[in-house]
């Protein structure tokens, strides 16, 4: 008792420096003076190629993916390979795709991703909708990452000390950082996490074996001896089988970038080419997920017997059992960043969507481009909050709320490709194939539950299908739309 | 080469990753071969995460190609 209580102290001492450091970090790197909403929410448009690696990968591997890919590993095998394998599918997608979402966010002034709908199909309707619709699948994606931050500290604790304080306190911590910072603070913070993420990742995902099964192939052969059925996909439309493999990567590749944080940081991004540049690079990004499958295959091996969402601690209890208290500090100092930092995102991402595209149509004229930055910043810290206190009151609803979060997310598609490539659509038929896609998506998930294929899909032909229709049906004279400049009004027929 | 050919080009060449990882990994649903110690389905998911970037800079290449 007393040597756990020492080994969580020395452990949870080392997680508080690490997140104290980042954030100090990237503090110091900060430019005084004042601040305007585009430098606030995506970095003044000025973001590198560095930069932009940390935060079109960095960002979308969060602890989720970090505790998650190793626990999917332990639990389903070879199913687990979707992930590496949509990230490659998206980052084809995004190569094609940012580019021309930068170039239209530069041209007419757009901060968020609701602003390019709104604009682009000159409908205030649409982005408001959007608006909504990415707050409502964000946040719970931000209380996931409150989830993971309590697995890794109650580990990273010994039971000494109950995560669930740590990770509301790291949080809040975070909350206030992002409310001082803004998406430069969150791309410099960001820098320290992928580094500290990755040499943590290396050493659970190689040194793991190695010191326990003499090399990679040899824990391999143990597992072809002991689970060989994990190393294969189910053969059809079974349960993580085939079929699902082919939906699933299909469909999540291409939604890849359709998260709000996402085309935010597409916006920060200096110029078309740094975009491409970008998307070449990204795929190397996987490897770090094949090492830590390797870290959670090890994980099989040495603590076998985990059920369900205690899966996702499997690899932290190899380190527990078997490393010093500072190796677990370490740890859990880069699974606590990974929580936090992509946090960061999602939170700015949506109080930029809330202050431009909810509490602004919503009272025209009183928030003035002066007061932009300041609103954000009480919108930060309002939505932390109420990610926390959704954290704190109803986890179970939020779980299931995640269940969409990819399906939802992707149904954004039509209306972003439709900007991006120039299609002449009608902002009512996004609109409402948009509010179809959700619905079927969500119908499909909640009411037909353990599909063969991924429900999401339903909801993206669905969505098409609408799209589709309403173009067939409206009347012909037809708003184009707007192309070389900013103008909001005046719609022209032709 | 004229720009529709070039364009059709790239287009089949960003083609071959999205085939290789959404339908090559569930075909190819074998543990032996074992290549370097690794199941045959993960050692071609870890090829073509390398391959992915040699293709989107043929791309690239092809893109700045005067037609």
């Amino acid at each position: 008792m007393l040597a756990s209580a020492l080994a969580g102290r020395i452990a949870l001492s080392i997680v508080a420096v690490v997140i104290a450091g980042t954030i100090a970090f990237a503090l110091l790197n900060l430019k005084r003076g004042r601040v305007d909403p585009t430098e606030y929410a995506i970095g003044g448009r000025s973001f590198g190629t560095i930069f932009l690696w940390v935060l079109l990968a960095g960002e979308i591997y969060t602890a989720f993916t970090f505790l998650g890919a190793a626990g999917w590993v332990y639990l389903h095998g070879a199913a687990a390979y979707y992930i590496p394998a949509y990230g490659a599918i998206g980052y084809l997608v995004g190569y094609a795709l940012l580019p021309r979402i930068r170039r239209l966010g530069a041209e007419r002034g757009l901060v968020t991703a609701p602003d390019l709908l709104a604009n682009y199909y000159r409908s205030p309707r649409l982005g408001v909708l959007a608006a909504i619709l990415y707050v409502i699948l964000a946040l719970p994606y931000v209380t996931l990452q409150l989830s993971g931050l309590q697995i890794v500290l109650s580990s990273a604790g010994y039971g000494w000390l109950d995560g669930a304080i740590g990770a509301a306190v790291a949080f809040t911590a975070i909350a206030l950082f992002t409310f001082t910072a803004g998406l430069r603070g969150t791309a410099w913070a960001s820098l320290v996490k992928d580094g500290l993420v990755l040499a943590v990742v290396l050493f659970a995902g190689i040194a793991l074996p190695i010191h326990f099964f003499g090399s990679l192939g040899g824990m391999f052969a143990q597992l072809q001896r002991t689970n060989a059925a994990l190393l294969t996909l189910p053969t059809g439309d079974a349960p993580f089988g085939q079929v699902w493999f082919i939906t699933t990567v299909l469909f999540t590749g291409i939604g890849f970038y359709m998260g709000p944080h996402s085309i935010a940081a597409t916006f920060s991004a200096r110029s078309d080419n740094t975009l491409r540049r970008n998307a070449m690079l990204l795929p190397l990004y996987s490897i770090v997920l094949i090492v830590i499958f390797f870290a959670g295959y090890a994980a099989l091996l040495l603590v076998p017997g985990l059920h369900g969402h205690a899966a996702d601690q499997s690899f932290l209890l190899v380190i527990a059992r078997y490393y010093p208290p500072w190796v677990m500090g370490f740890v859990a100092g880069a699974g606590a960043l990974a929580a936090l930092v992509p946090s960061s995102a999602l939170i700015l991402a949506s109080a930029a969507i809330v202050v431009r595209n909810i509490v602004r149509p919503a009272f025209p004229g009183r928030i003035d481009e002066r007061h932009e930055t300041l609103a954000m910043r009480v919108a930060v810290i309002a939505i932390s909050a109420a990610a926390l206190l959704a954290w704190w009151l109803a986890p179970e609803t939020l779980g299931s709320l995640l269940l969409v979060y990819y399906s939802g997310i992707t149904q954004f598609l039509p209306g972003v490709v439709g900007a991006a490539f120039g299609l002449r659509l009608r902002g009512i038929a996004v609109t409402l194939g948009l509010a179809a896609g959700v619905v079927t998506a969500a119908l499909l998930t909640y009411v037909l539950a353990h599909l063969g294929f991924n429900p999401g899909f339903g909801g993206l032909i669905a969505n098409l299908l609408v799209v589709a229709l309403v173009e067939w049906l409206a009347p012909k004279t037809k708003t184009s739309p707007p192309m070389a400049n900013s103008s909001f009004e005046a719609p022209t027929t032709d | 080469m004229n720009s529709w050919r070039l364009r059709t080009l790239r287009i089949a060449i960003a083609l071959l990753p999205v085939l290789a990882f959404a339908v090559g990994t569930p075909l190819l649903n074998h543990v032996e071969p074992r290549i370097v110690g690794l199941p045959l389905n993960l050692a071609w998911v870890i090829l073509w995460i390398l391959l992915t970037p040699l293709c989107l800079m043929a791309i690239e290449r092809l893109r700045n190609v005067k037609t």
